[in-house]
């Protein structure tokens, strides 16, 4: 893969000035390699389609490269800024879905990936195909708080500046969530037993 | 079978699952790499974008008119907000109240949709809706969402209406002496609302509460809630305290109801009992946090928890004169 392989870690380190400009191809090398995955996760906790999935990832840094010079260090920190975009991208995707929403569960376990022996492979099948179906059941407003918190691995503070509620609150939705994701498996996991 | 009670040792468990689950992505990695350096290298990227942001921003546009004239006709021209699809004058800035994005301009730009006239028969039937009942509305919504035990105007809930094409709106009608006084509007899903006018910000009953166009709208367990009150006046700092910290669900409600009545509380007593209980947890809730709240509740903590968390329960309610 021809990535532009950096040792710069975070996008902070990179731009400090807060002149206007266009996003050249190795600030984009090094936003890409830094957030890719959080951003992919993060789209993966809020959507049930892989294929989507990809589809929406690239048009969270194709926007990112459009806006880039919208950003302003002083207002919010990068990864929140491109966490949002993230989030209203998925948002626009979910208020454009929601006449006729479906999913596979087949499509949802192409999204895991398993690096293990078959049995464990199995074993870990089935817990992500719990939790993916335990994320389906919460409400979206705390999905969207889950996967910012475990999928873009923001701070409690953060998902509060971009949801909009206090960080106590968000402490809150984060432990009534995991709260109904451990019924949720339990239910599941008794089923299977 | 009994269903086992979560403990602090089992959600460590899920979270370390949401941590530690992999979504294939690096299967993905190099496809998005190349679609958007490919873009990005022949400068596809930028007239894409544009004509995408347009349409966006027509859609968005139309649904904030149909929402607003929902509203509109609802406040019977009460608020000055007026929309427009030919927008993007000067933003000054956006507010997050859970689902709903309120959009401060400079200048909001002239339209057609604040004009009575120009509402559309569907938007007026919006308004003729039928009353359906509080277990009703929760049930079609599938969320216990919280109610106002009481109004401190003396107004009583006197209709409940759900639009019948969106099950994620309840709107409750408070009249007095047969006069609507306020319409309190629950909602999950994205909303907007446009102004030119200031946006207020107050912390209220441990809630953020924004005045928007006379509209008064907080976030309360992942939900929007609107007021919009008929009288000039509107309600004070102290009412809406009172509204805020009286939100119970029907589970919070009905457990209160029954202890007060086995407790041989007099029936015209019951519902100023339930109203102080249900301030009172929901101050401690909002004090201890969701976790303790709930230890205290069910008595499952450690002695040395025990000892902490009582204590500042009983802080918190000598602040309050309890």
């Amino acid at each position: 893969m021809k990535y532009a392989q950096s040792n710069i870690p975070a996008y902070r380190s990179v731009r400090t000035d807060t002149a206007k400009k266009e996003m050249t191809d190795l600030e984009f090398d090094q936003i890409f390699e830094t957030y890719y995955k959080r951003v992919y996760k993060y789209i993966c906790y809020r959507i049930n389609d892989q294929y989507m999935a990809e589809d929406l990832c690239s048009q969270v840094f194709e926007k990112v490269i459009v806006k880039y010079n919208t950003y302003s260090p002083e207002k919010s920190p990068f990864e929140v800024w491109l966490i949002a975009i993230a989030r209203n991208i998925v948002t626009d995707y979910h208020r454009s879905m929601k006449k006729g929403f479906h999913f596979s569960m087949d499509s949802l376990l192409d999204m895991v990936s398993f690096n293990s022996s078959p049995e464990e492979e199995i074993v870990s099948k089935e817990k992500n195909k719990d939790l993916f179906q335990a994320l389906s059941h919460l409400r979206e407003k705390e999905r969207n708080i889950i996967a910012l918190k475990f999928g873009a691995d923001l701070k409690n503070s953060e998902i509060a500046e971009l949801v909009g509620i206090s960080s106590s609150n968000v402490g809150v939705v984060i432990y009534r969530s995991l709260k109904k994701l451990r019924e949720r498996l339990n239910v599941r996991r008794n089923g299977h037993e | 079978m009994s269903e086992k009670k979560p403990n602090d040792e089992d959600l460590k468990e899920v979270q370390r699952l949401l941590i530690t689950t992999e979504v294939d992505e690096d299967k993905h990695k190099e496809k998005i790499y190349n679609q958007v350096k490919y873009k990005m290298q022949t400068e596809t990227l930028h007239n894409n974008n544009q004509k995408k942001d347009v349409f966006f921003m027509k859609k968005k546009m139309k649904h904030i008119a149909i929402v607003t004239t929902v509203s509109v006709c609802l406040v019977g021209g009460f608020s000055t907000t007026t929309y427009g699809q030919e927008m993007i004058e000067s933003i000054m800035d956006r507010f997050q109240i859970g689902d709903m994005e309120v959009t401060q301009y400079d200048q909001l730009p002239v339209n057609e949709t604040n004009n009575d006239e120009n509402a559309s028969d569907t938007d007026r039937e919006e308004v003729h809706k039928p009353s359906v009942s509080l277990e009703e509305a929760r049930d079609t919504m599938e969320t216990d969402f919280g109610v106002p035990t009481q109004m401190p105007d003396g107004s009583e809930l006197s209709k409940i209406v759900m639009p019948p094409q969106d099950a994620f709106d309840v709107e409750l009608q408070y009249t007095k002496e047969d006069e609507l006084v306020s319409s309190l509007l629950i909602s999950e899903g994205d909303k907007g609302i446009s102004t030119d006018e200031e946006v207020k910000k107050e912390d209220i009953a441990d809630k953020t509460v924004y005045f928007v166009n006379g509209i008064v709208l907080w976030e309360h367990e992942g939900l929007t809630y609107e007021l919009y009150q008929m009288s000039e006046e509107g309600f004070g700092t102290d009412s809406l305290e009172k509204i805020i910290w009286s939100l119970a669900s029907g589970e919070e409600y009905s457990e209160a109801e029954q202890f007060f009545t086995e407790q041989g509380v007099a029936a015209e007593e019951i519902d100023q009992a339930i109203t102080h209980s249900i301030e009172k947890n929901n101050k401690l809730k909002a004090g201890l946090g969701e976790e303790a709240y709930e230890k205290l509740q069910s008595g499952e903590f450690n002695e040395e928890e025990e000892t902490k968390i009582r204590e500042e329960a009983a802080e918190i309610l000598e602040k309050e004169g309890k």
